[in-house]
């Protein structure tokens, strides 16, 4: 079945045990203040960064864009492949514009386009299920503080904040529905949860009803804050902030209708994407970080190829190809390739060993993905498995390196820099991890 | 001409749906409060708050038109009509909140507000069921003591054909949710935990929790094999359960140590309890019956022993959970939070208080009416949510400053239908294009009718509700809320002048000043204040936009404010 | 050995089938056939070899593999001169070999036959010509005898699964991902006609689904059978196991059966017995494995056959007394490293389940 259910539908399903249940009692042990609940709601607005970092990053406007294959996409049909062994599958591989470099032949473009980028083919990763491998990965696994972590783009919405566009920080670009996804935004609150665009359509009722004036709408909304201001003197402002915040989200996402018109998209950047979810969902993408969004998540469903690997994969990498070449040359003809660090990944790989339904199963143990783009080294490939895939032979490598690498890439030092929460110090990244130095440039 | 005015005029008279709280005389509940000597539960509660916050400046008590709406949102789920607060502001005796405390909590409101505060508890969104919604209001209309609620829930009786809706909170979550999901026992096994003992053991499920010492693996395992041997009943189209034959231990080990223990069905706060032994041919009451589709009901019932070992006055937890959601939902904030989280070292902010109030209401048999109009009546649960002048913000434990509160999904639609007279035009709609004798309706039964007013009533539970399977426990608004407000049709329907509507009402007021008054006490039950009042007489007059659209977008904005949003 | 298991009747059989042998291997071995003198079983998988065992002893006895594919062999035949093997692999390799002697001989390939996959070789009746289908959607037909190419069909749009060769060496037919027939004249290597067999597709989240995974002409050339499954979903391979009996005249579906739930998944492979019945194997989730008998006739199979896990092929001995079908081993699903003892990485493999085939009367007798 889906991954998007096995994760999405049921978060806390057991046996993984539920991160926010274990920690409040345990941030008590570590001796900070168990009066407000973590992740709930309005701790929300007291997730303070240490200031000085936000202003600094602020000025450089870098941007990270996400693309997420839900489910596990397959290192063997495609960054590392191991053809013609037990269990390599049924595909070739083809040389890439790094010389010495194989990839499978399901990615023809991207191979052309290899030198743009850095592979890692040795992650190392510790669960093999979604429900605790998608959290996991998209937190890059802090060291436990007893608190929520926030999932990566609302950290980031969170460290860098808006751009100068004044556009949400963190913007989901998704199949299926929409609308403004708080409940991963951890300790941060929902003020830094992803503004989910359902497959690409703007947020329900974005648009201003013909029958609504444009003037009596501006009145409406000034008569509203004159009475919140009224309202707001001499009581706690968390709560008519919060009330307050959304609609100015609101305003802000009403200025950029336009993104969200797929008929406004020149055709042959269409046709070059490609039609399908994926092509069209990084296609939006790429307009939102041109239109200064910081971080930009799209996720692709369905990677979960328990059954059919081959033919799944032989359907669907060639897609991604596709689109993840155009979106490369896009980026670097638009000299966007120093801004935006791009990353393409998922909770894990799939298994070398092929099962009766002819499909590959979860494999944290040695799997790849692929980045570029700002902060980083590219025409590499780190790391190696074995020549059956079953291992990592050389430079294992955890979710939390990667988070290191990529905070440093966007000019945090991810060694140092901290959230504060409740008063409490947050590294934003795993403390017995650091940067992988062969990564960056 | 005339004679349409004339009929109009007449529905108008007969429009007038029925809200009115009739106020009785006070202290209607015969259940009086223990000896003197200790004084009323409400006093001593004040006393046991008073003495944490010797160092704090106290808010003053809350204006008469603050309480009036805090109250009718926290007993009757809604605001009260502008004739009620109208009502409330004429009435000089000194008693009259006491009064107003007894006429909700005896009034018609009170079973629905309790039904869907209970429902989004103990549901949390996973959807509803008529058996369920009827089960659940039948207990608050007929005040069943807490631990026969939790009772008929844990235990559900399906030939008592009042209360049999109460297996939906377990066969909802038995529910197969997908090829790949299996059926989520430990889910369920979790919730009974969190919501009738205040212990969340989902962490203790493979290991003893690891860093809550209190709660161990077999806690979690004794009450986990109660629920694996429940099976959703077949044989009957309501939600009902049966359950298998239970004859041995559970064996579990731990991730960690792999050693094999054993263990008996385990009450949370109750300990293990031995399982019955019975002859072969004893064990069953009612035998297996494949052809009739029934599982056999056996002798032996870990469900009965179960319910019988949490929701009793025995049972610390069991106690201390229903009066910690109880506190929590009248002040704002738990006192032990998360609300699920008891233990030795997640202590309550006033354990002495915690105690003070599971012991008196296990002494009062569980009566919820008790215990909320105990509460209602502190003064801590009076007082002012603004701050004192030049205080700074006192710790939210302290409630030396009344907590905000948010506003559930199911407040706010009987809140805006009220304050935007959406129910009187619903009801004048259905006197003119369906039956022109028809009598006055509660709002309830209007929605029963309107399909519009239904699907409002929708709309604002998936905009304002959570998602499932998450308590609403804080205020979040969302840009999603916010769009709907700003530009949905529900909305907009709601601020067009139709007989009868709010909107409507104001576009017949003479004055600017009539204008305002009626606006302030139709949403926000209040009068505005002098510098509001110039606010609005300033826009009124300078706006050049037509006078019917000002009156809609005056009623936007109060309608969407923060002090309308939330309950204060 | 095992009583003879006949599950669900839904008429008298006139067959019924027993297991009397199970050969293990050590590999996944997901397509045999048996030689034409039934002495050889004839083995390909997911390891580039074509594995051989020799059936004249009491027990099977492992023979020197025949090497020189890459990737996976997913289909092989023999030519009815009896001793030539035709086979083909997924890097679009073309081989045959000479297999009569203990030493085979490779007769001639055709390196490149396909740009990647071959997914399916038919071969005519008369032994005259081949016809491969690939991922690079060509159809191609080669002349046997040394593997010349004769002709190329104009590209599919879709990739195609399947293929055969009609009887008078004039049609051939492929089936495509999404579940469309084309009928191409040999001559003109154009589309004659086309079909569209329903539900034999199956799109989601950016995948399709192929629902055809076998097409074969009866001997007469009247009738075309196309088998395999309705596919539900992505991610799992799920799928209501279908057969469609295609009238050759009309080009329609005469008679089309679906049998079984989602997890059934879909007929990997189908053969004929000469009494006019077809056995059909099918894999579908992880562990469901099926040897079904059906009567062309009848809409339910007349038994299936349940104990085995995920069955990939089937061969029919010909003196249609015995019959092998490779399933999975148990368990072959699994998150994360699967290790022995030793601590080493485990692969699966594919038992061999050897079935008699019992007259109704002998076994009764039996």
């Amino acid at each position: 079945m889906s991954c998007e259910s096995s994760f999405e539908a049921v978060p806390m399903k057991s046996p993984a045990c539920n991160i926010s249940q274990h920690n409040v009692s345990r941030r008590r042990i570590l001796g900070t203040t168990a009066g407000a609940a973590s992740g709930l709601g309005l701790g929300a607005l007291g997730g303070l960064v240490q200031p000085a970092i936000g202003e600094e990053l602020k000025k450089q406007e870098k941007q990270v864009l996400l693309l997420w294959l839900d489910g596990g996409m397959s290192q063997l049909e495609s960054w590392d492949p191991k053809p013609n062994t037990q269990f390599g599958g049924p595909y070739r591989s083809i040389p890439t514009s790094l010389p010495g470099v194989h990839i499978s032949e399901l990615m023809p473009r991207t191979a052309a386009m290899m030198h743009h980028l850095a592979v890692v083919r040795s992650m190392e990763t510790v669960d093999n299920s979604h429900s605790s491998g998608v959290p996991r990965m998209l937190r890059g696994d802090p060291t436990n503080r007893g608190v929520v972590y926030p999932f990566w783009g609302s950290a980031v919405a969170k460290l860098m904040g808006a751009t100068a566009s004044g556009l949400p920080p963190y913007v989901w670009v998704k199949p299926g529905n929409g609308g403004f996804i708080s409940k991963y935004a951890g300790f941060l609150g929902a003020k830094y949860g992803a503004l989910a665009l359902g497959d690409g359509k703007p947020p329900t009722n974005l648009v201003r009803p013909d029958d609504l004036a444009e003037r009596d709408a501006k009145e409406r909304r000034k008569l509203q804050q004159l009475f919140n201001q009224r309202y707001a003197v001499g009581r706690r402002k968390q709560w008519n902030e919060a009330n307050s915040y959304v609609y100015d989200v609101a305003d802000t996402l009403m200025k950029h209708t336009r993104l969200f018109d797929e008929s406004l998209l020149p055709g042959k950047d269409r046709e070059r994407y490609g039609r399908h979810d994926f092509g069209r969902h990084t296609l939006l993408a790429r307009n939102l970080l041109e239109s200064g969004v910081r971080f930009v998540q799209v996720t692709s469903y369905g990677w979960d190829t328990h059954g059919d690997n081959f033919n799944a994969h032989s359907s669907r990498v060639p897609k991604v190809d596709q689109t993840f070449a155009a979106l490369l040359q896009d980026l670097i003809d638009r000299s966007m390739m120093d801004n935006v660090l791009v990353v393409m990944m998922a909770e894990f790989g799939r298994t070398p060993r092929i099962n009766g339904s002819v499909g590959r199963d979860h494999w944290p143990n040695a799997w790849s993905m692929a980045m570029t783009g700002s902060g980083i080294r590219t025409g590499q490939v780190l790391g190696e498995t074995s020549p059956d895939g079953t291992e990592v032979t050389s430079h294992p490598l955890d979710i939390g390196h990667m988070f290191h690498t990529w905070y440093t890439a966007l000019g945090l030092e991810s060694q140092h820099a901290e959230f504060v929460n409740d008063g409490q110090p947050l590294p934003i990244a795993n403390d017995e991890m650091a940067p992988v130095k062969e990564l960056l440039s | 001409m005339q004679s349409t005015i004339h009929l109009n005029k007449t529905a108008m008279c007969r429009s007038k749906v029925v809200l009115a709280i009739c106020v009785v005389a006070a202290n209607s509940f015969p259940v009086s409060s223990v000896g003197a000597a200790e004084g009323e539960l409400h006093d001593r509660v004040d006393k046991l708050i008073d003495a944490r916050a010797t160092d704090l400046t106290f808010a003053e008590n809350a204006a008469d038109v603050d309480f009036l709406r805090r109250v009718y949102l926290d007993l009757a789920g809604r605001i009260p009509s502008a004739d009620e607060a109208r009502q409330f502001r004429s009435d000089t005796t000194p008693v009259k909140r006491t009064a107003l405390i007894d006429a909700l909590l005896a009034g018609p409101d009170y079973p629905r507000r309790m039904q869907e505060l209970f429902h989004v508890t103990l549901m949390e969104r996973r959807g509803d069921h008529e058996e369920w919604t009827g089960f659940l209001r039948t207990a608050f209309e007929q005040n069943l003591p807490w631990h026969q609620v939790a009772a008929a829930i844990l235990k559900p009786d399906a030939d008592h054909e009042d209360l049999r809706g109460a297996a939906f909170f377990q066969t909802q979550r038995l529910v197969k949710e997908g090829a790949m999901a299996p059926i989520d026992v430990p889910g369920l096994t979790r919730d009974v935990g969190r919501l009738f003992a205040g212990v969340d053991l989902q962490c203790a499920q493979c290991h003893d929790h690891l860093t809550v010492s209190d709660y161990s693996q077999q806690d979690f395992q004794g009450l986990h094999m109660v629920f694996e041997n429940v099976d959703i009943r077949r044989d009957v189209k309501f939600p009902a359960i049966g359950e298998k034959l239970m004859t041995e231990q559970k064996e579990f080990s731990s991730v960690f140590e792999h050693v094999k223990l054993k263990t008996s069905p385990v009450v949370p706060g109750g300990g293990e309890f031995e399982i019955a032994a019975f002859e072969k041919e004893q064990q069953y009451i009612e035998l297996p019956d494949r052809k009739k589709r029934t599982t056999g009901v056996p002798r032996f019932s870990p469900l009965s022993e179960l319910s019988s070992g949490l929701a009793s006055p025995d049972n610390k937890l069991f106690c201390r959970n229903i009066v910690n959601r109880l506190w929590f939902m009248m002040m704002g904030r738990g006192l032990v939070e998360p609300l699920d989280l008891h233990h030795t070292d997640n202590p309550a902010t006033h354990p002495e208080l915690l105690d003070l109030l599971s012991q008196e209401f296990a002494r009062h048999d569980f009566n919820i009416r008790w215990l909320l109009r105990e509460l209602a009546l502190t003064k801590t649960y009076q007082r002012s949510s603004a701050l004192p002048d030049g205080a700074a913000e006192p710790p939210r434990t302290s409630y030396a400053v009344s907590l905000e509160k948010r506003i559930s999904a199911e407040q706010l639609f009987w809140s805006v239908g009220i304050a935007c007279g959406e129910f009187e035009a619903v009801q004048l709609e259905i006197q003119s294009t369906v039956d022109a004798t028809a009598g006055p309706r509660t709002a309830e039964q209007l929605v029963k009718e309107s399909e519009t007013l239904a699907a409002l009533q929708k709309q604002l539970a998936s905009t304002f509700g959570n998602p499932p399977k998450e308590p609403e426990v804080d205020f979040t608004p969302t840009v999603a809320g916010a769009l709907f407000l700003m530009h949905s049709d529900d909305v907009r329907r709601l601020l067009n002048p139709r007989p009868g509507n709010l909107v409507h009402r104001l576009s017949g007021l003479e004055s600017d000043e009539e204008v305002i008054n009626e606006l302030f006490l139709c949403v926000l039950s209040r009068n505005p204040s002098l510098a509001e009042k110039a606010d609005v007489l300033k826009y009124l007059q300078s706006s050049d936009v037509r006078r019917i659209d000002c009156l809609a977008n005056l009623t936007w904005a109060v309608l969407t404010s923060t002090e309308f949003m939330v309950n204060h | 050995m095992m009583a003879p298991r006949a599950e669900e009747k839904a008429a008298a059989p006139a067959i019924e089938v027993r297991e009397v042998r199970k050969i293990e291997t050590d590999r996944q071995v997901c397509l045999i056939r048996y030689s034409p003198d039934g002495n050889v079983l004839f083995g390909g998988g997911y390891d580039s070899q074509i594995r051989r065992w020799d059936l004249t002893a009491d027990e099977p006895v492992l023979m020197e593999p025949l090497t020189g594919h890459h990737g996976w062999v997913q289909s092989m035949a023999f030519l009815p001169d009896g001793e030539t093997l035709v086979s083909v692999d997924s890097w679009g390799q073309l081989c045959a070999w000479s297999v009569h002697d203990s030493v085979p001989d490779l007769k001639w390939h055709v390196e490149r036959a396909h740009d990647g996959w071959i997914h399916d070789l038919a071969v005519s009746r008369d032994g005259s010509v081949l016809a491969t289908v690939g991922r690079d959607r060509y159809v191609r037909l080669w002349s046997a005898g040394d593997g010349a190419l004769i002709r190329q069909l104009h590209r599919h749009e879709h990739e195609p699964f399947c293929v055969a060769i009609h009887p008078d060496n004039q049609s051939v037919v492929s089936a495509d991902l999404f579940g469309t027939l084309r009928h191409w004249s040999v001559d003109s290597a154009e589309t004659v006609r086309e079909l569209s067999l329903e539900k034999m597709h199956y799109y989601e989240r950016i995948q399709d689904v192929r629902g055809v995974f076998v097409l074969q002409f009866d001997d007469t050339g009247e009738a075309l059978i196309c088998a395999g499954g309705q596919p539900t979903n992505t991610g799992n391979h799920q799928g209501i196991p279908t057969i469609h009996q295609i009238d050759w005249e009309s080009f329609t579906a005469s008679r089309s059966h679906s049998f079984g739930v989602t997890t059934d998944g879909f007929v990997f492979d189908l053969i004929r017995h000469p009494a006019g019945y077809f056995f059909a194997v099918t894999s579908g989730n992880p562990g469901a494995g099926q040897l079904l008998l059906i009567d062309p006739t009848h809409d339910e199979p007349l038994f299936k056959y349940t104990k085995m896990s995920n069955c990939h092929s089937v061969t029919l001995h010909p003196d249609g007394k015995t019959l092998v079908v490779s399933a999975t081993n148990r368990n072959s699903q699994g998150n994360g490293a699967v290790r022995d003892k030793e601590g080493k990485y485990l692969g699966n493999s594919s038992p061999l389940h050897v079935f008699e085939i019992l007259q109704p009367a002998e076994s009764r007798s039996g």
